[in-house]
């Protein structure tokens, strides 16, 4: 995003004026996934009374690296191996609320951002293309490719090469590859979610992926 | 050197780097730390080794952009080492500049007046948290993946922070050991 066609605000403050590498946002963005994994494992293993990393670093012995559990090895991915953590609901749901807290205050960001005056925002429509236009062009550097509706509270956003999993690949070929991308799915669903939220519109959102890379997002909102 | 440094990493920015709005990566960050925090119950010492975790498997990632933008080889000193983290990496990829300091053949701190993390946050005032949270702990991590992808083993942790009140934000990173190359086995 070029500083070009940002709108700078009147007050003559310098926000939106500073930039990072889009790489910084890819990756935080990509590592939310395994992080929530981490953080659903340790709080399973608290309750179970398992010694977590905090306490295990004060030890004066600490584990040698290989006999470390999956949770903190080097890497870090070997968590997305373990396949009763990806399909566990706590970590469907924490994923999904980490992108909706996300979401929820991207939207506030981009609006303001984006209030240059004729940025209108009211019917339900105008925010799904807000969320294909500008906020996944924000967040994935391109626009989602297709927005079908039946006008009556059910939208389908298509993406024919969704970033966060297109250069995904298992070793096991391509079952197992689906398998563990869809668990990356649920994070976008949060972050469309939480934007539905804070417009004003409450929705249920699924993700499935129709031909891999290609997916698609189905909105249910509750208004007909 | 420095001022080869500089030059390098000005066109980089200037030419090769794709942008994106640092208040938005700030916000995605923020509301990550803050549901970190919440998820973990306010345990800070939990958080902070959650977010080096994270941080650590990013660094071994950006290395790799590293490498393939710019073309440097590889660094004769320790000393060499902190100048183009600081004038190149950080440059590259967060935009700032951070001063070093404090440098030897073993370890050097990085004084970051400029945190775009931390732009625009302030912790918690629960008594715990200017005490235990490095809200910016993701860098500790980033800078031990980054470095152990280019065979230096370090230890970094952060000294002060401004979030907590200090005058600085100094982030210390010691050399541990030099790794060996090693080869995978059965690929000899």
């Amino acid at each position: 995003m070029s500083t070009s066609n940002v709108a700078v605000n009147e007050a003559g403050n310098d926000l939106f004026r500073k930039e990072v590498n889009t790489l910084c946002l890819d990756y935080l963005l990509m590592e939310t996934i395994p992080l929530s994994l981490r953080v659903t494992k340790t709080l399973s293993d608290s309750s179970k009374g398992v010694p977590t990393q905090g306490i295990r670093q004060l030890k004066i012995d600490p584990k040698k690296p290989e006999e470390e559990d999956l949770l903190f090895r080097s890497g870090g991915i070997d968590i997305l191996l373990d396949d009763t953590a990806i399909q566990d609901e706590n970590s469907i749901f924490r994923i999904e609320s980490y992108g909706y807290e996300i979401g929820t205050k991207l939207a506030d960001c981009l609006i303001y951002m984006k209030s240059d005056g004729n940025l209108q925002i009211s019917q339900p429509l105008d925010i799904m293309k807000f969320i294909c236009r500008d906020v996944w062009k924000l967040l994935y550097s391109k626009q989602m490719d297709n927005l079908r509706t039946n006008h009556s509270g059910t939208f389908v956003l298509i993406d024919h090469n969704f970033r966060l999993i297109s250069n995904m690949a298992s070793p096991l070929g391509d079952p197992d590859t689906l398998k563990r991308a869809s668990l990356y799915l649920w994070f976008p669903c949060g972050i469309i979610r939480g934007i539905l939220f804070s417009l004003g519109l409450e929705a249920s959102v699924h993700a499935e992926i129709t031909q891999f890379p290609s997916v698609s997002f189905n909105i249910q909102t509750n208004q007909s | 050197m420095s001022k080869s440094l500089k030059t390098l990493s000005d066109d980089l920015w200037k030419n090769r780097v794709e942008k994106v709005n640092s208040e938005l990566f700030t916000l995605t960050y923020g509301s990550l730390v803050a549901q970190l925090c919440r998820d973990l119950n306010y345990n800070y010492a939990e958080v902070n080794a959650h977010l080096e975790k994270m941080g650590y498997n990013i660094g071994l990632r950006l290395v790799e952009e590293f490498f393939a933008q710019t073309n440097l080889g590889r660094c004769q000193t320790f000393r060499e080492t902190a100048e183009v983290v600081a004038k190149v990496g950080f440059r590259m990829f967060l935009n700032v500049v951070p001063q070093v300091v404090g440098v030897d053949e073993k370890q050097f701190s990085l004084v970051l007046d400029e945190n775009p993390l931390a732009e625009f946050v302030e912790l918690p005032d629960d008594g715990k948290a200017f005490k235990e949270l490095w809200y910016s702990n993701v860098l500790v991590g980033v800078l031990k993946g980054a470095l152990e992808m280019v065979q230096l083993e370090v230890n970094a942790f952060f000294v002060s922070d401004v979030l907590r009140g200090d005058d600085t934000t100094e982030l210390k990173v010691k050399l541990v050991q030099v790794l060996k190359d090693e080869i995978p086995v059965g690929e000899d």
